[in-house]
């Protein structure tokens, strides 16, 4: 039982780019999708073939288990929250709420209790009788909700709904879609290209990129197991730290200076000695070594920036650029440091395909 | 600082009254006797007579004209300048929304078809247009008046323009919303169109009630003419020689210039926007 | 044309909203310019009974009447210098009143007036202070020794009908200059002051430069309002005197066509004409928007 059902779905463009590239998604009841991505890389093109404001060129959409994407928008029971709210600037929050409802012959009462209720919700009471003009912009951004919620779709879709708020606002806002979706458990599909945002928000997230779909998964399982180079990369700031490798022996790798790092436990023996690896690490899982602890790599210092909660440590290994995220660090002068980490957070990807070398 | 400032009130005021002056001499002797102007000619302080003039000219049929009162052809010109206005408005924004709006095959044939318009001012094609609607029997009518005027597309590319700096999303908005082309276009597009449908009515009525050859060629029955065709009658007065009714002559000039610069004058802010937006 | 992401598509509905424009473009316009077209290559006789086909003959008329030159050469000598003289002036005004820190918005009402007076009130109300008979004005010129005779005297008629022009059009050419003026950013504005203290070479190598769009493309709308908006002005100083010397080529299809009662000669007047307009509107989008761009 799909709420959504995308069957390998593509949007090709007169002028022949190919946005979409034979997405295939199902998506539970209830569930919170978060199409995650660069820009360009087709998550916008497949939330508007949802709501039918772009033709498909292949593939068969169905919500709820009945075909939609041969129907008219208005005929698909989804609403859409837009990026810049897309407010009728010249209604009232009221008018705009009951826009929709009135042009589908709802009755006034049930319009009234409909837009009333949401306005509550929302706390957006005191501000039916006002104009989009006169808001701010974490109010329009409710009334776009509002607009949404009060005809009670089958489906909500967000397109980048929080990135026209300041930083602050964005935070907040975050939290109260995600409060509002779990009160109205209402299966919804959204689109950012913010990594906080996707992995906030998410029950699962989709990474796209040039039209092809990377990793679904849970947010947990898309971070520490991202399934190739480019997932590992997209999310995480800073990225994870890449290096080239070559498998020398059943349970050791060398750099391209010569230094050797252990494989994994559970990865000894899965890897063919002779083959060239792409090994990924995240920044907050190096480490500086401790009274006389032996290092496992070593790293070339080079500038450090303090966020107040961490700093961040730049230089090299093995020459290629690195960087560390320390909880905390004392300015050293030295220009060689130690380096340590476990095993088990090292990520290995395969050179040629990108892709992850699992652990089976 | 302050030496500069004022060497640049006094330019502007020369301009100023470069442009005020003329108007004001006429002002000024419409209030004389005609014996004061034709001694002493213009004048250029009030004289004695108040508004008498101007009763004359808004109420007496005789004088320059035998039909055509003043008030009468203030309000054929009236009637020329809203109809126009409202007309060239209505009529450019319909097109305007389905150029922008809709997928039509041809769009790209019927825009060259409506920018050609701009090729061909009224003061060139005037005598076959004159053909025409004399064959359409619309010679001395309010329609031949003011519907040929309103094939110039000027404000179809500015509504156009408009139209197309509205965001994408409330289009997209009003489908989820459920509504069709019609309910988009007046519950939507016309609201939202409200200050440009304002400058563009102060700019199109003062050029309808500016009309002076087509009124002058269309209207051979007094009771069309407008006022500013009107002041034609005043020089055949004078080029015959004769001594017109002076005082009468330029209150007449004065109310033909009265409505429009008042239009111009009191909606300033939406007049400067009509201009500016107008002709690009 | 750029057009919108999300288009509706019908099959009538569209073609509804556009039917009126193009209803009264295809009667009031193509039809006539069609005729116009048509008869150009027509020679039909004064009382409109008979038609004959001459081809080229109105137009080889046309360029070897003396008459017709002149006037073709009247129209662009006019409207270069009401352009110029009119775009000076307005100028002038326009970045003074962007200076002044006081009464900026009623100056500019008191500028901007006069766009509402048409251009033949315009010519009448220059008539009554030119005029032989009570011309305050006239008797001002005569009196420093002008013989100011403007009913027989071409160069007179001629800088009579120029003044009038100018007069009407500054308005138009202000409202354009002090939106371009106030279109220029601010820091632009601070950063040429930190630059260059001389406040004249300021505006010669910042401001003026910066204008030149606007300039340009006020100079093809005044050379389109000298040539056509204009004949008003003209019908009501001068219709033409003294002895055709103040005919415009606009004047002259008028003259020609409805006076004169030759259609033939009128339309392919008339066509010369558009072919102007057309090179005029080529210049305005090829040269204009491609060069002179910031």
């Amino acid at each position: 039982m799909g709420a959504l059902k995308l069957s390998s779905i593509e949007k090709t463009y007169p002028n022949g780019h190919r946005a979409v590239r034979g997405v295939s998604l199902e998506i539970e009841p209830g569930e919170f999708l978060v199409l995650v991505g660069p820009s360009g890389c087709g998550k916008s093109t497949i939330l508007r073939t949802i709501a039918g404001l772009e033709q498909l060129t292949g593939g068969e959409i169905h919500i709820a288990e009945e075909r939609v994407d041969e129907r008219l928008p208005a005929k698909r029971d989804i609403a859409m929250v837009f990026q810049n709210y897309a407010l009728y600037p010249h209604m009232s929050v009221y008018k705009n709420m009951a826009y929709g409802l009135k042009n589908r012959g709802v009755s006034k009462e049930e319009i009234n209790s409909k837009v009333t209720e949401a306005a509550k919700m929302l706390q957006l009471t005191d501000y039916l009788e006002r104009k989009p003009s006169q808001l701010s912009g974490g109010q329009r951004q409710r009334v776009a909700m509002g607009r949404a919620m009060v005809r009670s779709p089958k489906l909500f879709l967000f397109d980048e709904p929080l990135s026209n708020l300041d930083a602050r606002l964005r935070a907040e806002m975050r939290l109260e879609i995600k409060q509002l979706q779990r009160k109205l458990k209402t299966t919804s599909v959204f689109v950012t290209h913010d990594q906080v945002e996707a992995m906030t928000l998410a029950d699962r997230l989709v990474v796209l990129n040039q039209g092809e779909i990377q990793q679904v998964g849970t947010p947990k399982e898309v971070y520490h197991q991202p399934a190739n180079i480019f997932v590992a990369t997209f999310l995480g700031a800073p990225a994870m730290n890449l290096f080239e490798a070559r498998v020398t022996s059943a349970n050791e790798m060398t750099l391209n200076d010569g230094q050797t790092i252990q494989l994994p436990a559970e990865m000894a023996n899965r890897v063919e000695p002779g083959r060239n690896v792409t090994v990924g690490i995240r920044p907050e899982h190096l480490a500086l070594t401790q009274n006389g602890q032996r290092p496992l790599l070593n790293f070339e210092t080079g500038l450090s920036e303090e966020l107040g909660t961490s700093q961040l440590l730049h230089g090299k290994i093995a020459g290629t650029d690195c960087t560390l995220n320390l909880p905390h660090f004392d300015q050293h002068s030295e220009d060689q440091l130690g380096v340590v980490f476990e095993p088990k957070h090292l990520h290995l990807f395969d050179v040629e395909t990108g892709k992850r070398i699992d652990h089976g | 600082m302050k030496k500069i400032s004022l060497i640049d009130h006094i330019i502007l005021w020369a301009g100023v009254l470069f442009l005020l002056l003329p108007v004001w001499l006429l002002f000024a002797s419409s209030t004389h006797t005609v014996e004061t102007i034709v001694k002493d000619g213009l004048q250029l302080l009030p004289g004695s007579q108040g508004f008498g003039a101007y009763k004359i000219a808004l109420t007496e049929a005789s004088g320059f004209t035998d039909v055509a009162t003043g008030a009468r052809m203030l309000l054929n010109s009236a009637i020329m300048g809203l109809g126009f206005a409202i007309g060239k408005i209505i009529v450019s924004m319909c097109a305007a929304y389905a150029l922008v709006y809709f997928r039509i095959p041809f769009a790209q044939l019927l825009f060259w078809i409506i920018f050609s318009t701009l090729l061909l001012p009224l003061e060139v094609r005037i005598v076959p247009s004159y053909e025409v609607v004399s064959q359409l029997g619309m010679l001395n009518s309010y329609t031949g008046l003011i519907v040929p005027l309103i094939a110039s597309a000027t404000a179809t590319f500015y509504f156009q323009q408009f139209y197309k700096t509205i965001p994408d999303e409330l289009l997209e908005a009003a489908q989820l919303d459920n509504a069709g082309p019609f309910r988009f276009f007046i519950d939507i597009l016309v609201p939202l169109s409200r200050t440009m449908m304002a400058a563009m009515f102060i700019i199109m009525f003062v050029v309808g009630w500016n009309q002076y050859l087509w009124p002058l060629m269309m209207t051979t029955e007094e009771s069309y003419y407008t006022i500013v065709m009107g002041i034609k009658s005043i020089l055949s007065v004078m080029r015959e020689a004769r001594i017109p009714d002076y005082s009468v002559a330029f209150a007449m000039v004065i109310l033909s210039m009265l409505p429009p610069v008042a239009v111009v004058v009191i909606f300033q802010r939406w007049f400067i926007q009509g201009l500016v937006d107008s002709e690009k | 044309m750029a057009n919108k992401r999300v288009q509706f598509s019908h099959p009538i509905i569209p073609y509804l909203f556009i039917a009126p424009q193009m209803l009264i473009i295809a009667i009031f316009f193509i039809w006539p310019a069609l005729q116009a077209a048509y008869l150009s290559f027509m020679l039909e006789d004064p009382w409109g009974m008979s038609r004959e086909f001459v081809g080229l003959e109105n137009y080889q008329y046309l360029f070897n009447s003396a008459e017709y030159l002149y006037s073709f050469g009247f129209s662009i000598v006019f409207s270069a210098l009401v352009a110029f003289l009119s775009l000076g002036t307005a100028l002038i005004l326009a970045v003074k009143a962007n200076a002044v820190l006081h009464m900026q918005s009623t100056y500019r009402v008191l500028i901007t007036w006069v766009y509402a007076i048409a251009p033949a009130v315009a010519g009448i109300t220059a008539y009554f202070i030119f005029n032989r008979h009570i011309g305050v004005m006239y008797d001002f010129l005569n009196s420093l020794g002008w013989q100011f005779n403007p009913e027989a005297d071409a160069v007179d008629a001629s800088a009579l009908l120029i003044l009038v022009s100018v007069w009407k059009q500054i308005p138009v050419n202000f409202v354009f200059f002090l939106a371009g003026l106030q279109g220029i950013p601010k820091a632009v504005r601070e950063a040429a002051a930190l630059d260059c203290a001389n406040e004249r070479r300021r505006f010669w190598t910042i401001t003026f430069p910066l204008l030149a769009p606007t300039g340009f493309f006020l100079l093809v709308i005044n050379i389109t309002y000298a040539f056509f908006d204009t004949f008003g002005i003209i019908d009501t100083l001068t219709q033409g005197t003294p002895g055709g010397r103040t005919t415009t080529l606009v004047y002259k299809v008028y003259q020609d066509g409805f006076l004169g009662a030759d259609l033939g000669l009128s339309s392919a007047q008339s066509v010369v004409l558009m072919l102007l307009v057309l090179s005029l509107t080529f210049v305005q989008f090829r040269f204009i928007e491609r060069k002179i761009h910031y």
